[in-house]
């Protein structure tokens, strides 16, 4: 009888995940031995994935988004817990303005945001181009080639991401009891010591948390590429989701494009899968 | 009580200050540049000095240029339809994976949990296909549809409602309430604050979200702000205070918004993360 209703409870959920999560999970792994276009589809087996490992765009796309997941992932999970610990001494007002300052990107169009960094590394007419060039340097093209480009776009991205995890960080500092940082203090540790040897071991369970979220974020990075860079030149600065986004609403070769997404869910599975279990097997308790 | 950590590390906190300067810049310059005439944005060297040739002139040629406020609108539709199905979704889910006990039960949550390890983008083709294949494709009610991802606001809800104290649903059902009453009178009314945080959260994910509205929205009328925002500096590609005066505008309501609900981003981002 209860359980009964403890299905009824459920449906709205299950009607959505399996309309729109758990079909077409197996849809788009059906799709990716497909030649789909938005019209037609017919079954090529494993065609596109052989089509994958001589594709210069998707070994390109691949490694781009290795490297700003190699930027972004450490950066989202260490400045904002500088931030948090620089904070914590300070007082209220100090604290919830900088909070809400460092936050604000994060609920903001993010199109909007991207004119007003655009403004800076245009090629010819932004800001820094300018000055830089005044100063006698000579003609940089920021968003032109990857090397500069990529770590601006992850830089952007970690900047708009950084309130959520500050505001964890801030959580979980102001939780740790006074008592240990006046013991240390009268032990004569510094404040370097006492953030390595107390706060930082303290927190291994909400670092932890924020790396899973910010790795899972990092694989999935397209608003501020596309829009900065469209991926160019030659996909040296487009992620893979963008890849498949572009081979399928450019290109209209959503078959080709469901076998890039297959693997990109597959790389997100594993990486999950892994932290999921590093994070049950040395749970550290205090 | 917080006294003995009062020490302010001084060059940490400089470095702190520039940093946040860095994060407001863009925004510095949106505010700005809205009011410039373009000539001085793009001269040489760039004016953007905030009290001297200031002009409202972009301000009011992106109302006469642009769908904004039925951007805006479409945008709000969008998002309180998501954030009002997320509620019921997460609320009732939750509550059953709390407070019930049914076969099956523990491998549906890691179903839940799963679906927020693995974000909906990762499967932006099929999702397409088979919004396209109902018909959902280039309409709101589509988009809300489609958007919905409950799998935090369950994980919120269960954590909420689980707990309630036990004694209060005892109570009722000696009262005579059934279970759905049980729902509806005592878990549904305590259950406010943590419905509140899951709306805000979802309202604005899903306002600022871009890939998938991008994806779904191509007929004028029914675009949202991010993909009008788009298209409108694609089409102004010349003329940066244009672009900065739109950006500007699309900033605005949304930063009234967080500014006056900011306890619930401070209590919703650590509800999943700090816990006892």
């Amino acid at each position: 009888m209860k359980a009964g209703w403890a299905y009824i409870f459920l449906i709205p959920w299950l009607a959505v995940f399996c309309v729109f999560y758990l079909y077409p999970l197996f849809y788009g792994i059906i799709c990716s031995f497909t030649n789909s276009s938005l019209n037609k589809m017919e079954w090529i087996g494993l065609d596109n994935y052989k089509k994958l490992i001589g594709d210069y765009a998707f070994w390109t796309s691949l490694k781009s988004t290795l490297l700003y997941c190699l930027i972004c992932i450490p950066l989202n999970v260490f400045l904002p817990l500088w931030v948090a610990n620089t904070l914590h001494p300070h007082g209220r007002k100090m604290n919830i303005a900088s909070k809400l300052l460092i936050y604000l990107p994060g609920v903001t169009c993010a199109a909007a945001l991207v004119i007003g960094w655009k403004f800076v590394f245009a090629s010819n007419t932004g800001l820094l181009t300018q000055i830089l060039s005044r100063m006698g340097f000579e003609h940089i093209s920021f968003l032109d080639k990857a090397s500069t480009a990529i770590p601006i776009v992850s830089l952007m991205v970690v900047l708009c991401n950084m309130g959520t995890n500050l505001i964890i960080y801030c959580a979980a500092i102001d939780s740790l009891p006074e008592t240990y940082f006046e013991a240390a203090e009268m032990d004569g540790a510094s404040k370097r010591d006492q953030f390595w040897k107390i706060t930082f071991p303290l927190l291994n369970a909400t670092i932890v948390y924020v790396f899973i979220t910010a790795t899972i974020g990092a694989l999935q990075i397209f608003v501020f590429p596309q829009l900065m860079t469209a991926g160019g030149p030659n996909y040296t600065t487009s992620t893979l989701l963008m890849l498949v986004y572009d081979k399928a609403f450019s290109n209209n070769q959503f078959g080709y494009a469901s076998a890039i997404g297959v693997v990109l869910f597959l790389i997100t599975a594993a990486v999950a899968l892994i932290q999921f279990k590093v994070v049950s097997k040395d749970k550290i308790e205090y | 009580m917080k006294s003995r950590r009062r020490d302010v590390n001084v060059t940490g906190t400089i470095l702190l200050i520039i940093l946040i300067m860095i994060i407001m810049f863009p925004f510095y310059i949106m505010l700005v540049g809205a009011f410039k005439p373009n000539p001085s944005l793009i001269a040489f060297p760039i004016d953007l000095n905030p009290f001297k040739n200031l002009t409202m002139k972009n301000i009011t040629k992106v109302f006469e240029k642009s769908d904004l406020i039925r951007w805006l609108v479409n945008s709000f539709i969008v998002s309180i339809g998501v954030a009002v199905l997320t509620v019921i979704i997460a609320l009732t889910a939750g509550y059953s994976f709390s407070r019930m006990d049914f076969p099956g039960k523990n491998i549906l949550f890691a179903l839940v949990m799963a679906t927020l390890m693995m974000p909906k983008q990762v499967l932006l083709i099929p999702n397409f296909l088979v919004a396209n294949s109902l018909g959902l494709v280039d309409t709101l009610i589509g988009v809300i549809l489609t958007t919905i991802a409950p799998a935090f606001g369950i994980f919120l809800c269960r954590q909420f409602t689980g707990s309630l104290p036990r004694e209060l649903f005892d109570a009722a059902e000696i009262d005579g309430c059934g279970e759905l009453a049980k729902f509806v009178r005592i878990a549904v009314p305590l259950s406010l604050p943590s419905m509140g945080t899951v709306l805000i959260f979802s309202f604005f994910s899903t306002f600022n979200d871009y890939l998938w509205q991008l994806v779904m929205i191509s007929d004028k009328k029914n675009m949202t702000l991010p993909i009008g925002v788009t298209l409108f500096s694609q089409l102004n590609a010349s003329n940066k205070a244009l672009q900065l005066a739109i950006a500007l505008l699309a900033t605005i309501p949304l930063a009234i918004l967080f500014i006056a609900l900011q306890k619930f981003f401070i209590k919703g981002a650590t509800a999943g993360a700090v816990k006892g």
